[in-house]
């Protein structure tokens, strides 16, 4: 099974929410998340929610040095 | 250009005017209203006036200052509110069109009724970003409200109506909301003084909601003495509002009638450096080093980790905000403006880990900061990364970097109120420049140091006196 629903697409995802390295996959979380709502996102909105999931992904990576206690991953 | 009969002054000028029976308060109403009439509109910062309503009150406050009665501190003051606070028998529209169809408030807001009570007389509600989401209040539904000294220019946001009339002089207090920099923002960029309170200290019930989190209610003013006012005017516990503290009310005004070394006298003031020095443009900065110099201030203190505290309530904001619209976003999405809905759905659409990451960072920052304020009372920090960029301008430049006014411009105020702490906005505009600011923190519940030092600059510097851009001899004399 391949595309947004598959085991794969969701591994992605869920690797997505818990590390923030340059493999972040902003087309699978999405996926993921419109999945797990049961709803379809407008196509002409597609572009801007992706760049702002890349933005916001990109602030919680700035947490990630930081120790876990503090929301960090503890990772230098 | 011609307005007619003189604006009238200053809040407490007027109370006091009012209350000894030397000015009726239906005269403020009217001049107040043909000033809005006259300039409101150029400046797109009054999404409504109510004429009969101001009038009935002023009238009711002129028969009371003819039976003796005192009508409270702010007797007969006009005042405007962003809309989103509840005004009885006006709907309350968030800066959205899809509330604009919602039936009227049927009470006000508490601080609205609180104000009321002292006095004042709410004139009309302002313009502001959609549901206070962005800092420039371009707003696709409503137009975008303009700098009062230079109308080419953005009035900050999200409380931007509420800037651009308190800096034009149309008003001499207007109510915010400070989810991010909101009040902070726009004062700083229009000229005026600006106030975002401790978390939990004024109420929020009436006031349509962002993050529950992060919201705060504050004000903007004219003067330290016209803020203090209606600081004090709106304080104590209200039970309708889960997060608001249980504390009596602090007032600062008696504390302002000091000169200005007796009013710092025993206060440990630094300035913040790293994060706040690397994101400010020469001359946000040197609003900075210009009050610590008339302060005496000389120790730099650095708030570790504030890049990331600004991060965390990015991403806090997202989520919550997120959350509180995913019902309307999918059904009415294509209502929203189309910025913010993007931000919001990707808030909705994050992992929940992100948050909650946020959170934890939250609680440790909080502390962290706490360790600093061991060895100091008030910190200053700029407001903004720089002055007031044109509107329509997709990007600005910080230090080098391109970034977008809508998303940035409260870069420098986020960390702050990230995590609850007050602050009271110093304006700051030195002859023929566009207005900067400079934001005196103090710990938590500790709004009284933020006011010491607040009137301070205003009696000791010209520089840090808004001149409203109707009424510019306002800025001359900061001994009322």
């Amino acid at each position: 099974m391949t595309g947004p629903h598959s085991k794969t697409a969701q591994t992605d995802a869920a690797n997505n929410a818990n590390t923030a390295d340059a493999a972040f996959d902003a087309e699978a979380l999405l996926a993921h998340a419109l999945h797990q709502r049961q709803w379809q996102l407008p196509e002409p909105w597609r572009e801007g929610v992706l760049a702002n999931l890349h933005r916001v992904h990109g602030m919680i990576a700035e947490l990630d040095a930081l120790p876990v206690q503090a929301g960090g991953l503890g990772k230098p | 250009m011609s307005i007619g009969p003189p604006l009238p002054g200053r809040a407490h000028e007027i109370a006091a005017a009012v209350r000894a029976g030397r000015l009726r308060a239906v005269v403020v109403v009217e001049q107040t209203l043909a000033a809005i009439a006259a300039h409101g509109a150029r400046l797109n910062c009054f999404s409504a006036t109510l004429a009969e309503q101001a009038m009935g009150q002023a009238r009711a406050i002129d028969d009371a200052v003819a039976a003796g009665r005192d009508p409270g501190p702010l007797a007969g003051v006009p005042i405007a509110v962003k809309n989103l606070f509840d005004v009885a028998g006006h709907t309350t529209i968030a800066g959205s069109k899809l509330l604009r169809g919602q039936p009227a408030a049927s009470a006000d807001a508490t601080v609205i009724r609180r104000l009321r009570e002292a006095g004042a007389i709410v004139i009309g509600a302002l313009h502001m970003d959609e549901f206070a989401y962005g800092f420039t209040t371009e707003n696709s539904h409503y137009g975008a409200v303009r700098n009062p000294h230079d109308n080419n220019a953005i009035a900050g946001g999200s409380s931007g109506g509420s800037g651009s009339a308190v800096g034009a002089g149309l008003v001499p207090i207007a109510l915010g909301s400070d989810t991010n920099g909101s009040v902070r923002v726009p004062a700083a960029l229009c000229g005026t003084w600006g106030l975002k309170p401790s978390f939990g200290r004024l109420s929020r019930q009436g006031c349509y909601p962002f993050v529950d989190s992060l919201d705060h209610v504050g004000s903007l003013a004219d003067s330290v003495t016209d803020l203090a006012l209606s600081y004090d005017a709106m304080q104590g516990p209200d039970p309708l509002d889960p997060a608001c503290a249980q504390r009596l009310p602090d007032p600062v005004s008696s504390l302002l009638d000091q000169p200005a070394d007796a009013l710092v006298r025993g206060l440990r003031i630094a300035v913040a450096t790293g994060y706040f020095r690397d994101n400010a443009e020469d001359d946000a900065w040197q609003a900075v080093v210009h009050a610590a110099a008339l302060l005496g201030a000389t120790r730099e203190v650095t708030l570790a980790h504030a890049a990331q505290a600004r991060a965390a309530a990015f991403v806090m904001t997202a989520a919550e905000g997120g959350a509180l619209h995913w019902p309307a976003l999918q059904v009415r999405g294509d209502e929203f403006e189309p910025l913010s809905r993007d931000r919001l759905l990707a808030g909705v659409f994050m992992p929940p880990e992100w948050p909650q990451r946020a959170q934890a960072f939250r609680t440790w920052f909080k502390h962290e900061v706490e360790q600093v304020f061991n060895d100091v009372d008030v910190i200053l920090a700029p407001a903004t990364p720089r002055t007031a960029t044109p509107i329509g301008a997709s990007a600005m430049t910080v230090r080098g970097q391109q970034m977008m006014p809508r998303a940035h411009m409260g870069m420098l105020t986020q960390p702050i109120s990230f995590i609850g702490l007050p602050v009271v906005l110093a304006p700051y505009r030195p002859q023929g420049a566009m207005p900067l600011g400079v934001q005196i923190i103090a710990p938590a519940w500790r709004e009284d140091a933020c006011f010491r030092v607040a009137r301070a600059l205003e009696l000791l510097s010209a520089d840090f006196r808004p001149h409203p851009a109707l009424r510019p001899s306002l800025g001359q004399d900061a001994n009322h």
